[in-house]
């Protein structure tokens, strides 16, 4: 998927992906260090709880999920279709990651 | 009168939180230990505390058990935004630092967060210097 690869160039993200809410992959583009499926059912995983616990606790269901760990950030993005993830390195530019993956969400929802 | 300001000015905690909730946009703000316990809370919010506590910390959880499987280590912080809020959920030595704002703050508010978090370590560290990891 060219939307994909396009949100890959940005400097600092290693890969990103589609997924379905139900972990299935729709379209990937990760570096070789991570494994496709693993990523896909962790990414659906983290979205279905956090949206259990975000209706509990105020009705709303997230848009966007960042996660900051002590090797990187996960973005996880509402594109309607699917989860967009992106898997950037810790020190990534989040205004930036931010700004292309609101222009990848555009064709996304575009194609 | 002068009893009750020597307490409010030595809660450090209390401190933080104000600190937070001063900012455009903050609803509330919380501390919470890892057993999702109140170590303090701030802020005007619909959600109460009682359900504020538990429920950012179960999802701190899930988000760390994910973490786990894919090699990380815990989360050090998990922002959630939703249309019109964003909620932050940030480690602070020992405890956890949970952050409810309108879509009115902007990302200055990371800052603040930061601010906020390094004054809790350092309450930690100041007056539980063995339970720091």
């Amino acid at each position: 998927m060219n939307v994909l690869s396009e949100l890959n160039k940005t400097s600092g993200v290693r890969g990103s992906m589609l997924v379905g809410s139900d972990g299935i992959i729709i379209a990937a583009d990760l570096d070789s260090t991570l494994q496709d499926e693993t990523v896909g059912a962790l990414s659906a995983s983290i979205v279905a709880s956090v949206g259990k616990a975000m209706e509990r606790l105020h009705n709303e269901s997230p848009r966007q999920i960042m996660v900051e760990a002590e090797h990187g950030k996960l973005f996880l993005t509402d594109a309607g279709l699917g989860i967009l993830t992106v898997v950037a390195e810790k020190d990534v530019n989040i205004g930036l990651v931010r700004l292309e993956i609101k222009q990848a969400l555009a064709k996304i929802r575009g194609q | 009168m002068l009893t009750v300001k020597a307490e409010k000015k030595d809660n450090k905690f209390q401190a933080a939180l104000d600190y937070l909730v001063e900012y455009r946009g903050v609803r509330e703000a919380a501390i919470l230990d890892r057993d999702g316990l109140l170590v303090g809370y701030c802020g005007a919010g619909f959600s109460g505390a009682e359900a504020f506590a538990p429920l950012s910390l179960l999802m701190l959880h899930n988000i760390d058990a994910v973490l786990e499987r894919l090699g990380e280590n815990k989360a050090g912080s998990v922002v959630v935004k939703t249309v019109d809020s964003w909620l932050t959920i940030q480690a602070a030595a020992n405890l956890i630092l949970v952050v409810r704002a309108s879509s009115e703050a902007d990302d200055l508010l990371r800052v603040r967060i930061g601010r906020a978090a390094d004054m809790i370590r350092l309450h930690v560290q100041e007056k539980y210097p063995l339970q720091v990891d």
